[in-house]
């Protein structure tokens, strides 16, 4: 199994604790998230036609989709990448947008699984089957090194309540 | 102690058989409850993160995504519903006829309260927010928080018997109501705009009064019995035997947020934990649970009681 020597620069933003702001200026890994709705249109020929547009108005109730979209614009390759969504406040996780892997998720932010791996402690004693609603994170983990140039797409269904 | 038990249902008091030497009362009281969606203007902010392991195992500070921020906008809408589909009366008394009105939009609000009933059968007195004795609100609007379910009672002065009455409750949102789907912009808090929900902001409820010659004589009954387990397995009432008490709540008529309440008998103590209701366990404590026990006595909620129906409650105590 052949790996990157030496991660190059992502190093060097290792070695320096760079302030947050500087933390995201362009490396060699890049990420970018952008939230989108479903919208309906009806075609002439009386189907209706789903795609996804950037979410501006939203309701509690909506249902949106998060994309997340990286790239290894380096010249080496990169090894053990992962992409972490902390889910914010007002939305809620529903399930893997068509298409996408399915991410692994988390209750705490610390164990990471498959959704119907987890399991949730009751107040009473016991425990009960880990719902959407109750992730807290979601996260995919490459397996295999993101080559030079390479990148794609994840993306998953959140409700806002 | 040698009180009847006590039932009472939508202000009208009965008294069961005298069967035990303790109390047990059944009583109507307002109840609330809230629901929790984010607030209007909210500002929800999503950001991703990469990392990379370093070659040494170790994990390099996390790359930030570009930040992604949506403004929740202002979601407007009511919900009514009636406490009772169909609510017996007697003929010629005064009535209060009870509503539940929640705000199920993401933002405080007032609504306007309107009430329909035949004028020549029914005096329309008011709507009260305080409880079926309540007095009537000079101005027939609520304000109510975001998600905040209220129960108010509409009275009616004495009602004329005839075939079954409706009595229709209506709210109106005063921020805006309309068209499903119409946006002001930028008219919520924070600058969010605001929509006008699926069910238009506004929405009504009806309750059919009908006459039942036997309407308050017997709406509601409780009949209290008890099992005693003495410590050497005898059913002897001595010192540290288990008193078991079942009370049998029987609605022979509708009934509005009953509550069932039964002090401990002095010389006994509580067992922690034995409440149960249709064989079903309520927690002693003050929480979100139909019930609990107070300290004092047991409280079980048993909520608006649609129908002819039977509620079992029952707990233990220990004879000190």
């Amino acid at each position: 199994m052949s790996r990157s020597p030496v991660p190059l620069a992502a190093v060097a933003l290792a070695a320096i604790a760079l302030p947050a702001a500087v933390a995201a200026a362009p490396g060699p890994l890049q990420i970018s998230s952008r939230v989108m709705v479903e919208t309906r249109a009806r075609a002439a020929d009386g189907t209706t036609r789903v795609a996804l547009a950037p979410a501006r108005r939203v309701v509690p109730g909506d249902r949106i989709t998060v994309v997340l979209a990286y790239r290894n614009t380096g010249t080496q390759p990169l090894a053990g990448v992962t992409l972490d969504n902390p889910l914010p406040r007002g939305l809620t996780y529903h399930a893997p947008a068509p298409g996408s892997a399915a991410p692994a998720v988390s209750l705490d932010g610390r164990r990471y699984a498959a959704l119907d791996q987890l399991r949730v402690a009751l107040p009473g004693g016991g425990t009960r089957a880990a719902l959407p609603d109750d992730v807290t994170h979601v996260r995919w983990r490459l397996d295999r090194p993101l080559t030079a140039g390479g990148g794609g797409e994840f993306a998953f269904q959140a409700v806002l309540h | 102690m040698h009180d009847n038990p006590v039932v009472r249902t939508n202000a009208l008091r009965f008294y069961s058989p005298l069967t035990l030497a303790l109390s047990g009362a059944l009583v109507v009281s307002p109840a609330v409850r809230a629901q929790t969606a984010t607030p209007a203007g909210t500002v929800i902010t999503n950001v991703a993160r990469l990392n990379v392991a370093a070659p040494d195992g170790s994990t390099a500070p996390a790359i930030d995504s570009n930040r992604v921020s949506l403004t929740l906008a202002q979601l407007v809408d009511v919900a009514v519903t009636a406490a009772l589909a169909t609510q017996p009366v007697v003929a010629d008394s005064a009535t209060a006829v009870a509503f539940d009105v929640t705000n199920t939009g993401n933002a405080d609000d007032d609504f306007a309260l309107s009430v329909e009933v035949d004028g020549a059968r029914a005096t329309y007195r008011g709507i009260s927010v305080g409880g079926a004795d309540g007095a009537p609100l000079a101005t027939p609007v609520v304000r109510l928080r975001a998600g905040e379910r209220r129960r108010v009672h509409v009275l009616l002065g004495p009602v004329a018997a005839g075939d079954p009455l409706p009595v229709r409750l209506a709210a109106i949102a005063q921020s805006a109501s309309g068209t499903p789907g119409t946006v002001t912009p930028g008219a919520g808090p924070n600058g969010a705009d605001l929509i006008v929900g699926s069910g238009g902001a506004r929405a009504e409820a009806v309750t059919l009064l009908t006459f039942d010659a036997a309407a308050g004589s017997d709406a509601a009954m409780l009949e209290k019995s008890q099992s005693v387990r003495a410590p050497d397995g005898s059913t002897r009432a001595v010192s540290g035997a288990v008193v078991t008490y079942r009370l049998v709540a029987r609605f022979t008529a509708p009934a509005v947020a009953a509550l069932v309440e039964d002090a401990v008998p002095t010389g006994t103590r509580y067992v922690a934990g034995s409440l149960s209701v249709d064989a079903r366990a309520i927690s002693d404590a003050d929480d979100d649970d139909a019930g609990g026990f107070d300290g004092a006595a047991i409280r079980v909620a048993l909520g608006d009681v649609p129908a002819a129906a039977t509620r079992t409650i029952q707990f233990q105590v220990i004879i000190q």
